[in-house]
């Protein structure tokens, strides 16, 4: 199979200013020279506790922060994200509606009508109803917005799908509808997901591989299986242990 | 607030506006007297059936005369929140969204401007522009960029980070386009509010600039002027400044009741 995205030694540093006048600059590194693959229509799970440098690694590979190392994507692949916080990832004064035929209009849809049908389209492939059209992401419950977000973050036509813990704000009962509605649509659109979590426990049914971060390293990599029954790492058997 | 206390301030801010409008449009379609037309044996004429609101000490009618001044100063309020609002946004949107070092100066600058009163610092435009009513309206809108930038560019700032703001980046958005489509809306409630605020200074500063003989210029009328005018006949004609003084007070409570209704 091939590879649509390759990390080499990735490193990211972020530089905060202490003290006021005469502070200095203390420099933290959070990625400290990470390497991974993804390969085509595979669901990567990437695993790792709170600040461990889950959501900078996504935000590298989409060039939202500088880095260093090799982030290599094959050539006219499109990577789309999800964001941890879909009350935060869609606009509060706009409908559903609006929110999709912006997100088609700026990935080159420039007729209207078409706009019009194509997010009508959308709304139904992510599971909703022509009348969510007509809401604003505050009249939504949860699952449905993030929904919402799967919709906009398809538009483009991704090859490659980040999503940053799509499903931790999430009941139990809707986590497991949206992962489901994220398996239909890795099938249907031959979706790459690089999916983030901090709990093993999701990942268990869904991913095919899976990476496990700690403090900005990769401590273990390999199948969800291999990785429950043999874990290598003593970080994983903690987290094995807590589940 | 409770929302029943919101809903009244909402429903009684709204009523004493549309009723002010009314007052000032109706007043402007019925066959009134001229604003300045001089009747020398109406001078101080009491109200009555005839001249509702009396008649002033050169015969002018009073009721005309409050409904010219209540327009000119609804106007001149109006032209300097048009004005203060109109740069606060590109203002304050710009310095919000990009910051860096544009973001350092202009705000310094802002800081030193925001220091003064705004009417002192129309009053220091006035002694550049000369006395008039456009002047007014230019000299107060300038002092009320300030404070709009300054909001403004706070909801920027709280904004640019959020996760929606990325997501339209990342499908590849423009700045212009993020800053006027996707951020600007959600200033707006944040800007209303501002605006009736704006709108309830503007008509008090420019009440203070006319009764000081650098607003709106004689013989026209406006409610400031006319106050600095009645001045002198409080006892002898004291509808003289009755008048004008409930429609600023009308005024500044309709727009006071309205702006409260909106805040969170
Ligand atoms: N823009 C930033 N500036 C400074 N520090 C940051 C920034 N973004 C993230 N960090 C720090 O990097 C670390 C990893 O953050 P993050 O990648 O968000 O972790 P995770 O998603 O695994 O919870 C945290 O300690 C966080 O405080
Ligand atoms: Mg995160």
């Amino acid at each position: 199979m091939n590879e649509i995205l390759t990390v080499n030694d990735l490193k990211v540093q972020f530089n905060s200013r202490v003290g006021g006048l005469f502070g200095h600059t203390v420099t933290k590194e959070v990625l400290k020279g990470i390497s991974f693959n993804i390969k085509e229509g595979e669901i990567l799970g990437l695993v790792g506790e709170s600040g461990s440098g889950k959501s900078t690694i996504a935000k590298a590979v989409l060039d939202l922060v500088p880095y260093t190392g090799q982030i290599t994507m094959n050539d006219g692949i499109r990577a789309s994200m999800i964001f941890q916080d879909p009350k935060g990832s869609l606009n509060p004064s706009k409908k559903v509606g609006s929110l999709l035929e912006e997100a088609l209009y700026l990935s080159g849809e420039k007729d209207k009508d078409k706009r019009h049908d194509k997010a009508l389209e959308m709304i139904l492939t992510v599971g909703l109803r022509e009348e969510h059209l007509n809401r604003y992401p505050g009249e939504l419950s949860g699952g449905q917005r993030q929904r919402v977000c799967i919709g906009m973050a398809l538009i483009p036509g991704p090859r490659l799908l980040i999503a940053d813990e799509p499903v931790s704000a999430l009941d139990v009962t809707i986590q497991a509808q949206i992962l489901e509605l994220l398996k239909n649509l890795q099938h249907t659109f031959g979706l790459s997901i690089l999916f983030i979590s901090h709990d093993l426990r999701v990942v268990y049914n869904f991913c095919d591989r899976l990476i496990i971060l700690k403090s900005g390293i990769i401590v273990e990599e390999g199948v969800p299986a291999q990785v429950y029954s043999n874990p290598k790492a003593d970080y994983t058997k903690e987290l094995l242990s807590s589940i | 607030m409770k929302t029943n206390k919101k809903n009244f301030n909402f429903i009684l801010g709204i009523g004493i506006i549309i009723f002010m409008v009314l007052f000032v449009f109706l007043g402007r379609i019925l066959p009134l007297r001229d604003a300045n037309a001089i009747d020398a044996t109406l001078k101080f004429a009491p109200p009555s059936l005839k001249h509702p609101f009396g008649c002033d000490n050169f015969g002018r009618e009073i009721l005309s005369r409050v409904i010219q001044g209540s327009f000119s100063t609804f106007c001149i309020a109006l032209g300097t929140v048009f004005i203060g609002t109109f740069f606060g946004i590109i203002i304050g949107a710009l310095t919000g969204y990009f910051g860096g070092l544009v973001d350092e100066i202009l705000m310094r600058i802002n800081d030193a401007i925001f220091a003064f009163p705004s009417i002192l610092l129309a009053l220091l435009f006035i002694s550049l522009l000369g006395p008039g009513t456009y002047q007014v309206v230019i000299a107060l809108g300038i002092a009320f960029i300030p404070s709009f930038a300054r909001i403004v560019r706070g909801e920027f700032l709280k904004n640019r980070n959020m996760d929606y703001v990325k997501c339209a980046k990342l499908l590849g958005a423009s700045d212009l386009r993020i800053m006027v489509i996707h951020i600007l809306p959600n200033t707006l409630k944040v800007l209303l509010n501002s605006v009736l605020i704006g709108f309830n200074n503007a008509v008090l500063a420019e009440a203070s600039m006319s009764f000081l003989g650098i607003g709106v210029q004689p013989p026209d009328p406006s409610l400031g002027r006319m106050l600095s005018e009645a001045q002198g006949f409080l006892f002898k004609a004291p509808n003289y400044a009755l008048f004008p003084g409930l429609a600023i007070i009308l005024m500044v409570l309709g727009f006071g009741l309205l702006s409260d209704s909106f805040e969170k």
